[in-house]
């Protein structure tokens, strides 16, 4: 997702004044340790550099056909398969997080990785067989393999 | 000796050997899958060397790290396609060869000057390290400050094509390092109340995210295509190879001691490592005019650099703990999270821990014929692998692989939030590796700055009357100073030349 290097440079600026900001209201004991120094620090250098970034996008625009502040569409936001695709990436992990509580990985899982295979262009019965395949060895390894207790969800036994 | 053969005895046991094969196994997977990176294969290992031992654990990265560095080159000659972006600097001469017939000469003679170049980083590994532990214990807290800033600051000057953004890129690492409990009063910083944020920002999340998130992003964002099936290979990309080394064993050498040197820099990784070996190799090289037509030289020249770029790459991460590139900025947040704070002490405390990576390094390296002419054979099923059947399987792994580390809900979200953050700014130029190093380096940086203004009673000048970290400290001075002061003073001597 290409931005104008000027909303980049000004969101880290913003980024260390709130750094700062928020450092002033840290406790400060007496002597050079104070927990405020390293994000001051850090806050003004977000700040500088953010503004520099602003400053060399500002510079160029003699050089520039008017699209400073106007991020430009990319390929794939004019594609609906694309855009799908790219979208479902974070809401696949989103999803899990707040329903393989309630109802277990497998169960969760197992249709977040068909929605996927089916974005990437998968026919629907490769992309069920391969989701239900995929899903099934992944979570025995981390449960039989690693140990790792997984959500569960509603069920119970050594498998889940 | 009883420390080497204790080293041994913690290599060679079932476990050890088992993961170091599966993790050999997994980096061929991922090096010989185009658009998969070394570090996406050592990032997605990191879950599962949490419940290992650290030996097992570094043996797992290592065998998997070379490996892919190796598996890049299958898809470079079988598809024109670098596997791994350290493959990239030779491809063209890898695909030059298997056009006119010879993909035996092109794999095999990879696969060989990766094994010799290995080999060699290893050896200057096993040489060097110690010695330049003996003087690191010599340390204080300013000397690691500026080590560590120092290594920081070169790792932005290599990161991206940009050093402001990679300057950007490298304090949201170090801001992200200062959620959590302060380290010096113990006070929360950055939380917002929030409980699951007193421990810090997950490491594992972030190396995942960034790694491993933002390149499934970064797939989906690009147009599909289907992989079609490429030529077989199989035993007979063997024979010849010990002529070939004999023959070639100028440019291997120099090529595995060039990529060493540059693999122990901060943030020079295997891929610089491998395009400067392959722009030397020309430079002396009596048949110029055939590089870019499929010249062996060239591939001996620059595919022994970028596997000994690897070895090169733990000289800093163990002997200072100070990363130089991701891989390695990955391996150090794992001892860290293990227990074992990589440094000069390590070398005292625990000699048979460091004896036994230098054995891994060795073995790792030897696997690579046998592992290395599998994957070979079976590379062409691996490159027909649908993007469907992959990037699903991969993003599975790495929801279940943060989970796993702490159990921990939470990490999902700094999971996304990281993906989609460094997906967004490796478009705008604002290299990933940066962010990492200073997350990993971010605690050893605020640490030994406090620790060391304690020392000093807030006198900035004490930072440098010490004669190591004066020096360090000068160096990094002119490391932020002299770039901008070169680049005004070249365009004010072009400015009356244009007027």
């Amino acid at each position: 997702m290409r931005l104008p290097d000027i909303w980049t440079g000004l969101g880290f600026a913003c980024l260390g004044g709130f750094v700062v900001l928020r450092a002033t209201t840290f406790p400060e004991p007496a002597g050079a340790a104070s927990p405020r120094l390293f994000p001051y620090m850090i806050g003004s250098a977000f700040v500088l550099l953010g503004l520099a970034v602003v400053a060399r996008s500002l510079r160029a625009r003699r050089h520039d056909d008017g699209r400073l502040f106007r991020p430009v569409a990319e390929d794939w936001m004019r594609s609906p398969r694309r855009m799908v695709r790219v979208l479902l990436i974070p809401l696949t992990i989103v999803a899990f997080g707040l329903l393989s509580p309630a109802f277990g990985t497998l169960l969760v899982a197992t249709p977040l990785i068909f929605l996927n295979a089916l974005a990437w262009q998968e026919k629907p019965v490769p992309a069920l067989v391969s989701a239900v395949v995929i899903c099934v060895v992944v979570t025995v390894f981390f449960t039989r393999v690693m140990r790792v207790p997984l959500p569960t969800g509603p069920f119970f036994g050594p498998w889940f | 000796m009883d420390v080497f053969l204790s080293s041994l005895q913690m290599v060679f046991t079932y476990q050890v050997i088992g993961v170091i094969l599966l993790g050999a196994a997994f980096g061929l997977f991922v090096g010989a899958t185009p658009g998969l990176s070394a570090t996406m294969a050592v990032a997605l290992l990191v879950p599962v060397t949490f419940f290992l031992s650290p030996v097992a654990a570094i043996g797992a990265i290592v065998a998997c790290s070379a490996m892919s560095i190796f598996a890049g080159d299958i898809p470079g000659a079988l598809l024109r396609i670098p596997g791994t972006p350290a493959s990239a600097a030779y491809m063209r001469e890898l695909d030059a060869l298997t056009q006119k017939g010879r993909l035996d000469l092109s794999l095999g003679l990879s696969m060989c000057v990766s094994v010799m170049g290995g080999l060699v980083g290893t050896a200057v590994l096993v040489i060097a390290a110690p010695q330049l532990a003996r003087v690191a214990l010599r340390f204080s807290s300013y000397e690691y400050f500026w080590l560590a800033l120092l290594g920081l600051s070169c790792a932005t000057m290599v990161a991206g094509k940009d050093r402001l953004k990679g300057t950007l890129s490298l304090l949201l690492g170090l801001a992200l390092t200062m959620v959590g409990l302060d380290v010096t009063t113990g006070l929360p910083r950055y939380t917002f109340g929030v409980i699951d944020l007193q421990a810090g920002v997950s490491l594992i999340a972030v190396m995942i995210g960034a790694f491993a998130v933002a390149e499934i992003l970064r797939s989906a964002a690009a147009p599909l295509t289907q992989p079609r099936k490429p030529a077989a290979a199989g035993f007979s990309i063997l024979k010849g190879q010990f002529g070939n080394l004999w023959r070639f064993k100028l440019p291997v050498l120099r090529g595995s001691l060039m990529g060493t040197v540059i693999g122990a820099l901060p943030g020079a990784g295997a891929d610089i490592a491998a395009w400067i070996a392959f722009a030397v190799s020309q430079r002396f090289s009596k048949v110029k005019a055939n590089y870019g037509k499929g010249e062996p030289e060239a591939i001996a020249g620059s595919a022994s650099a970028n596997n000994a770029a690897l070895s090169g790459s733990y000289v800093p991460a163990l002997v200072f703990g100070i990363p130089g590139d991701s891989i390695t900025a990955i391996v150090v947040g794992v001892l860290v999270l293990k227990g074992i704070q990589p440094g000069p002490m390590v070398f005292v405390t625990s000699p048979d821990l460091v004896n036994a990576i230098y054995i891994v390094f060795v073995l790792a390296n030897l696997l690579i014929i046998p592992l290395g002419l599998a994957a070979v054979m079976g590379g062409r099923h691996v490159l027909g692998l649908r993007p469907g059947l992959l990037y699903p399987a991969i993003l599975l792994m790495c929801v279940l692989g943060t989970f796993a580390t702490n159990n921990a809900l939470f990490d999902l979200w700094t999971l996304a939030a990281i993906g989609v953050l460094v997906w967004i700014m490796e478009a705008n130029d604002y290299p990933a590796a940066p962010l990492v190093l200073g997350l990993v380096l971010g605690k050893i940086v605020e640490e030994s700055f406090m620790s060391s203004m304690i020392k000093a009673d807030g006198n900035l000048l004490t930072f440098f009357e010490r004669p190591i970290a004066g020096t360090l400290g000068v160096i990094t001075i002119l490391v932020w100073i002299l770039p901008p002061l070169v680049a005004m003073w070249r365009r004010r001597r072009r400015t009356p030349e244009l007027t």
